[in-house]
């Protein structure tokens, strides 16, 4: 991505010393003979909490298939805690928390006999952080975790990430099959857990909104491959949706300055992260007869979506 | 590296298992009628003759050793003894032969056939070490199974079937009457032929500690045991025994050096079978007495040998012939030039399974090279390249088409490493193993 | 850790295995009570006849037991592993992912193998009442290449759970069978004591060749 916003966030981005806790390069990963990126880079610092975010279809559950180490990638490198992905050591794969898209667990194990399978594998395992989440549940210590919701499941999946007491956690999903209630909880959770720092989170959600509030960082990943990370901050200050007007002619389209163009809704909508003034400029030079209007405010989801477009 | 382990096993598992049954299934689509050739000594010709089927269906020629054809009818009549039904049925008996008049009186008298089998060995069948030791005098018609069973060991046991518990009086009075006949135990070897269908009970013939013969006869309740006498160095293997109505003989006796033997049946004096090149292992033998002649007749898959005596067994003539089925067909030289081995588990001379390599020779080596081609260019495009398709291609080199198939269905995995030097020269971490990451 | 993967596997199984061990008594029960009948409707010195002589084997009931055992065994521990792709659970462990799976299929042949053991007593005890000792030994004889059908089911139905691809379970599926099918093609008794150590080590390979699909498994390759 030769994108000036690209490049000005990585500048801005201090590195953490050290090797980062993801770092992938020139990844290139393709089914049979159809590729779903050629050449894809970016990397997490250790410590930042990161959200994936992309739309259906852009790959992003093969990126977290790469991540987790359940694909070997076609070409470039794909290296977690400074080990190929693929190819992790036990001692690495103790440090990397996983939650798999609807909270995969031992259906036939309960509540107590997970506890137990899982602590033996895991030197800093810390049990009081499971049955602390997992006591709220009130459920007895045998209910088997095939008879429970999707939503209790996702809190003996969560404390189990916890008990690990994982230096870089990847989840997957979070948010699938779990009701607004139970989706708080588990935000509250993760981010109590968080508060204690030194950990590093690579999250992807289908729930945008969530991500307000949790990470530091987001990815975009945008079909063919393309992708932009910035800090959260950053993209929330700097991106910005305005309403418009075309006097004649045809409407804008992203051109690099304009990032999305949204012609469905009752007013016209044109997303960019440039300050209104350059705008401006632009629109005059490059698309006279755009008349801008106002500035809207946005949700984090509008944001997401003005930028990576409805369909 | 455990998982190029794991992939070289089913390689060779697969290899296995397609050596086994690949020939299996081959012979279920081609496997044909195979007649064996039907060789006698006519006493009319004094000269041998034979009916053998060609090609597959009906089709069979009646010939003699000069490759002079006979209608059916014929040749029946140039071994008049063996179709001497036949002969009585076309008014043809008495018939006159070297000199000599033969009712059918004097033809059913002199007739009989002995056999030997390889699968009747007794290395060549597992066989449980019990026999039921009949009365031989049972004083009526039929003969009938005991209530017990012998059971031969460090002494001879007698088992009641119904209580399934040793019989100590039997056991004591018979292995008392064997060690008192000079008898050592344990019993080594025992030979009888267990079945009620047969004229007269002729009992068991024992292999004692030392390697003598002993014969046990049940009469009236009572042991009766005699010891055999054996030529100097004779090794007994076998005795087939052949209780028959013409009582000269007893059955067969064969030696652990393949000498085969008569066994008489009053004086168990021990007559020599001249028969060269004959193999009890792989070789069915079967000797045909008639009033003037005695033939022995032995032949494996390929090969039919008969060699004729006089009645004093004496040899007259010799005679050997490839039998005209054995003989390879376009689709077993086809075969064996595509594969370059075959793997039995089931051997026609024996009830034990054994696995049997059959190396299919030089021919193979058509099919070893065919097989490398579509390899060499399946490792290719698995990407591999220099020295990695060795090994497999050594494989294939080895096992022809069973190791293509193999290879197929277990390709190794793809290189992609070459590919990527293609699009991009630097800038590129190095990788992990990504041929043969293991976990 | 041993512990706990021994932990996972007994929850997997112990259903399962309840069952099994119920017909495994079922089928020896049946077994009893037919060779008892037979002892009841015909003259026992018959009966031996036929067993020594003829090679009639009065106890291939159970012929085809202990390859459903392993079929059975390796449903139990492999299923639920495979459902909803629960194998990266495991494959997740910080433990080698070979020595993870050999730990699994050294549990379920442990526990193949004492079905076995128990097959073969049983079998042996069975024969002994009616039989002498002879025949109870060739019985257990004749009965050693079906209960290496059992392991070599076990392992072909491992293989078959653990392959993520469709194709390569097909191929499994058949080098299981043709394996088996190696297994049942005696005429009489004890016809396999010469070639089952033969048998046996080839049926080794399977050890290994559980890694393949594993590996399979976690690389989509």
């Amino acid at each position: 991505m030769d994108r000036a916003v690209t490049l000005e966030a990585a500048r801005v981005r201090p590195e953490a010393d050290g090797t980062p806790a993801i770092e992938v390069r020139h990844l290139a990963h393709r089914y049979g003979s159809r590729s779903i990126y050629s050449d894809l880079s970016f990397s997490v610092p250790e410590g930042r909490v990161v959200a994936l975010l992309g739309k259906n279809g852009v790959g992003k559950t093969t990126l977290i298939r790469l991540l987790m180490g359940y694909l070997r990638p076609v070409g470039g490198a794909c290296r977690v805690l400074g080990e190929p992905s693929h190819n992790l050591s036990p001692a690495t794969r103790a440090r990397i928390g996983l939650l798999f898209e609807g909270h995969l667990a031992y259906d036939f194990m309960s509540i107590a006999e997970i506890e137990r399978f899982y602590r033996p594998f895991y030197p800093r395992w810390r049990r009081e952080l499971y049955y602390d989440l997992v006591d709220r549940l009130q459920l007895p210590y045998d209910h088997k975790i095939g008879n429970m919701s999707c939503g209790q499941r996702s809190q003996v999946v969560l404390g189990l990430i916890f008990a690990q007491d994982p230096d870089l956690m990847i989840l997957d999903d979070y948010s699938m099959g779990l009701d607004a209630g139970y989706r708080r909880l588990f935000l509250d959770y993760l981010k109590r857990y968080l508060d204690q720092g030194d950990k590093t989170v690579f999250v992807t959600s289908h729930v945008v909104q969530d991500m307000e509030s949790l990470v530091d960082d987001v990815i975009f990943l945008q079909r063919g491959g393309a992708l932009m990370q910035m800090p959260l901050a950053e993209f929330r200050a700097r991106f910005r949706s305005f309403g418009f007007r075309s006097e004649g002619g045809e409407p804008p389209r992203p051109d690099g300055v304009i990032e999305g163009v949204d012609l469905h809704g009752r007013e016209h909508l044109l997303y960019s992260f440039a300050t209104p003034e350059r705008l401006a400029e632009h629109l005059a030079r490059a698309w006279p007869g755009v008349r801008l209007g106002e500035e809207r405010p946005m949700t984090l989801e509008d944001a997401f979506i003005g930028l990576t477009g409805k369909y | 590296m455990t998982a190029r382990i794991a992939r070289w096993s089913l390689l060779l598992l697969t290899v296995f298992l397609l050596a086994v049954w690949l020939p299996r299934a081959k012979d279920l689509l081609f496997e044909y009628r195979f007649g064996k050739t039907d060789l006698f000594y006519s006493p009319v010709l004094e000269r041998f003759v034979y009916k053998e089927l060609l090609g597959e269906g009906h089709q069979f020629v009646y010939r003699d050793q000069d490759g002079q054809d006979y209608g059916r009818e014929a040749f029946e009549a140039l071994i008049p003894f063996i179709y001497y039904k036949n002969m009585e049925l076309w008014g043809k008996l008495p018939l006159e032969l070297a000199g000599q008049r033969f009712d059918k009186a004097a033809i059913q008298g002199e007739r009989l056939v002995l056999q030997l089998d390889p699968d009747e060995l007794p290395d060549h069948r597992p066989r449980i070490q019990l026999f039921p030791l009949l009365e031989a005098n049972p004083g009526r018609a039929r003969l009938r199974f005991p209530e017990d069973i012998m059971r031969p060991g460090e002494r001879l046991g007698f088992i009641g079937s119904d209580a399934n518990r040793l019989d100590p009086e039997l056991t004591r009075s018979f292995s008392e009457a064997m060690t008192e006949a000079g008898f050592r135990f344990p019993v080594r070897t025992t030979f009888g032929r267990v079945s009620i269908l047969k004229p007269f009970d002729a009992g068991y013939f024992l292999v004692d500690d030392d390697g003598r013969l002993f014969h046990l006869k049940r009469v009236d309740s009572e042991p009766v045991v005699t010891p055999v006498p054996l030529p100097e160095g004779l090794v007994v293997r076998h005795v087939k025994v052949t209780e028959n109505k013409r009582g000269e003989f007893l059955g067969l006796l064969l030696a652990r050096d393949g000498r085969l033997f008569l066994l008489g049946q009053e004086d168990y004096a021990l007559t020599p079978l001249p028969l060269p090149d004959y193999d009890p292992d792989r070789m069915a033998l079967k000797i045909l007495f008639n009033p003037l002649n005695r033939t022995a007749i032995y032949s494996d898959r390929t090969d039919v040998f008969a060699v004729a005596m006089d009645r004093d067994f004496r040899p007259i003539d010799r005679y050997q012939r490839e039998m005209a089925m054995a003989r390879p067909r376009l689709v077993d030289r086809t075969w064996d030039a595509l594969l370059p081995f075959s793997l039995t588990l089931q051997d026609p001379n024996s009830r034990y399974l054994a696995l049997d390599l059959r190396l299919h020779g030089p021919s193979a080596l058509v099919g070893l090279l065919l097989a490398l081609l579509p390899a060499y260019w399946l490792l290719r495009r698995r990407g591999l390249h220099g020295l990695a398709p060795i090994p497999s291609l050594l494989f294939v080199a080895v096992t022809g088409f069973y190791g293509l198939i193999a290879l197929l269905l277990f390709p190794p995995e793809r290189n992609l490493q070459p590919q990527r030097a293609t699009h991009r020269t630097a800038g590129a971490p190095p990788l992990g193993s990504v041929v043969d990451g293991g976990h | 850790m041993l512990r706990a993967m021994f932990l996972k596997e007994w929850l997997k199984l112990r259903w399962a295995l309840l069952g099994l061990l119920l017909v495994h008594v079922a089928m020896l029960a049946y077994l009893f009570l037919s060779v008892r009948h037979q002892f009841q409707v015909e003259h026992s010195e018959m009966i031996w006849y036929w067993s020594f002589e003829l090679r009639r084997l009065l106890y291939d009931q159970v012929m085809l037991l202990p390859a459903l055992t392993g079929a059975v065994t390796a449903v139990a521990q492999f299923g639920p592993e495979m459902v909803g792709g629960r194998f990266r659970l495991s494959l997740h462990l910080p433990v080698r992912g070979d020595l993870l799976v050999w730990s699994w299929v050294a549990v379920g042949a442990g526990v193949g193998a004492v079905l076995a053991v128990l097959d073969a007593a049983g079998l042996y005890g069975i024969i002994a009442l009616f039989f002498p000792r002879e025949a109870a030994a060739s019985a257990v004889l004749t009965a050693l290449p079906w209960l290496l059908g059992g392991w070599v089911a076990y392992f072909g139905t491992t293989l078959v759970l653990l392959e993520p691809a469709m194709r390569q379970r097909v191929v499994y599926l058949m080098l299981g069978l043709a394996f088996l099918g190696l297994l049942y093609l005696q005429r009489g008794y004890q016809e396999y004591d010469r070639i089952l150590p033969a048998l046996a080590a080839l049926s080794l390979l399977f050890v290994p060749a559980v890694i393949l699909p594993a590996h399979r498994y976690r690389h989509r390759s």
